[in-house]
């Protein structure tokens, strides 16, 4: 799928195919995309476990039901669980130097590995690593490679949903992870069982709501040819409701049993 | 659940919140014998707990500064008394988790966040 279509296509699909397997190479896909996020100092700030819940026995996936994360754990195959790790500073310095010496950071704009060792290591990281600033920076980053596993997602044919984290003590012991890892998304990745539109592409404010042009006072307005053109290529696409969407929904609840 | 009506069944499906629920969730237009039904279900879980419907509500609540939040407690101690309303009114499967559902969904509507399992089996 071209790029601007998986992002047009992307929903939050919450109604999945509970008997359809993911298969284990589209997981890869979705971490490789993580793993190629954009991400500052180059250090390995997200972590992810992956259970389908057909390997996962009864009593443990009990374990994870909650009242506010139940009926999504039985519609979905596979779970993710998302974290990052607040040790990411850990190796950073070497990292950014691997960067130097590929000349992605280039003397030309002013990088060199005593630059890494002596200011951006002692003076930046170092302290950042001993702030509560840390956690903000790796939110962020963790957040992006999510994004790119979102969209991977998408483009591999399946649905996805970012759900709260809940339980993440019960996660934990289960899963046996480490106390640096701070719980941030349960991503529930199947096949969508509603229509691929998910009801229409949600609800977004013009972009002059929350761009700007050259400063606050000049609201990025949209050249309407330009939105013509990702109508076509599929990054704008036909809003939501459907006129069915009430009985799609509907339907798909009274096929789980679930509250209508 | 037995096959009779709930006694309190007319005096619950007048209150403000299971009107709520039947509008929101369309039941409101069903044939009144199938829209009764479901209300049977309200009904029969408040005669369980011996609370009426605003009360049940209330229960998974919290009021704290003057702002009302969904009490963490409340709404795990329904969740149980849910599942033990099922058990013991004889459901099991799909029956179970339909009518634990219906509550759940009556809740819902009245602005609960809460999940049940969803049937797969």
């Amino acid at each position: 799928m071209e790029f601007k279509r998986v992002v047009g296509t992307r929903r939050s699909v919450r109604f999945l195919k509970p008997w359809k397997p993911v298969e284990r190479e589209k997981i890869q896909v979705m971490f490789e995309a993580a793993n190629r996020a954009s991400r500052s100092v180059n250090a390995d700030y997200p972590r992810a476990i992956v259970v389908n819940r057909d390997d996962l026995k009864p009593e443990t996936i009990d374990a994870l039901r909650n009242p506010t994360t139940t009926a999504e754990l039985d519609l979905a195959p596979t779970y993710i669980f998302w974290y990052f790790d607040n040790d990411y500073i850990n190796g950073a310095q070497e990292r950014l130097k691997e960067l130097v010496a590929q000349k992605a950071l280039p003397p030309a704009h002013g990088w060199s590995e005593a630059y890494v060792d002596d200011v951006v290591y002692a003076q930046v990281l170092k302290p950042l690593a001993e702030s509560e600033g840390r956690q903000f920076m790796a939110a962020i980053e963790t957040g992006i490679a999510i994004c790119n596993a979102v969209n991977a997602a998408v483009d591999e044919g399946l649905g996805t949903c970012l759900h709260a984290f809940t339980g993440a003590d019960a996660v934990k012991k289960l899963f046996n992870v480490p106390d640096s890892w701070v719980p941030v998304w349960l991503q529930l990745v199947g096949y969508p069982l509603e229509e691929r539109e998910a009801g229409g592409q949600r609800p977004r404010r013009p972009l002059s709501h929350s761009y700007f042009e050259g400063g606050f006072d000049k609201p990025f307005e949209e050249d309407p040819q330009v939105t013509e053109r990702l109508k076509r290529e599929g990054m704008i696409q036909t809003p939501g409701p459907f006129p069915y969407r009430d009985t799609e929904v509907r339907m798909l609840s009274r096929m789980f049993g679930l509250p209508e | 659940m037995s096959a009779v009506e709930p006694r309190n069944l007319t005096e619950v499906e007048e209150t403000p919140e299971v009107r709520r629920w039947l509008e929101k969730a369309g039941y409101h237009t069903l044939p009144e014998a199938e829209r009764r039904r479901y209300v049977a279900h309200v009904a029969d879980f408040c005669a369980y707990t011996g609370k009426s419907p605003a009360e049940l509500v209330r229960s998974c609540l919290l009021v704290k500064d003057g702002l009302t939040k969904i009490s963490i407690k409340g709404r795990r101690a329904m969740q149980e008394t849910i599942e033990n309303f099922v058990a013991e009114r004889g459901l099991v499967g799909r029956d179970a988790i339909v009518v634990g559902n219906r509550i759940r969904g009556f809740l819902v509507h009245n602005g609960i966040f809460i999940q049940g399992r969803a049937s797969i089996s």
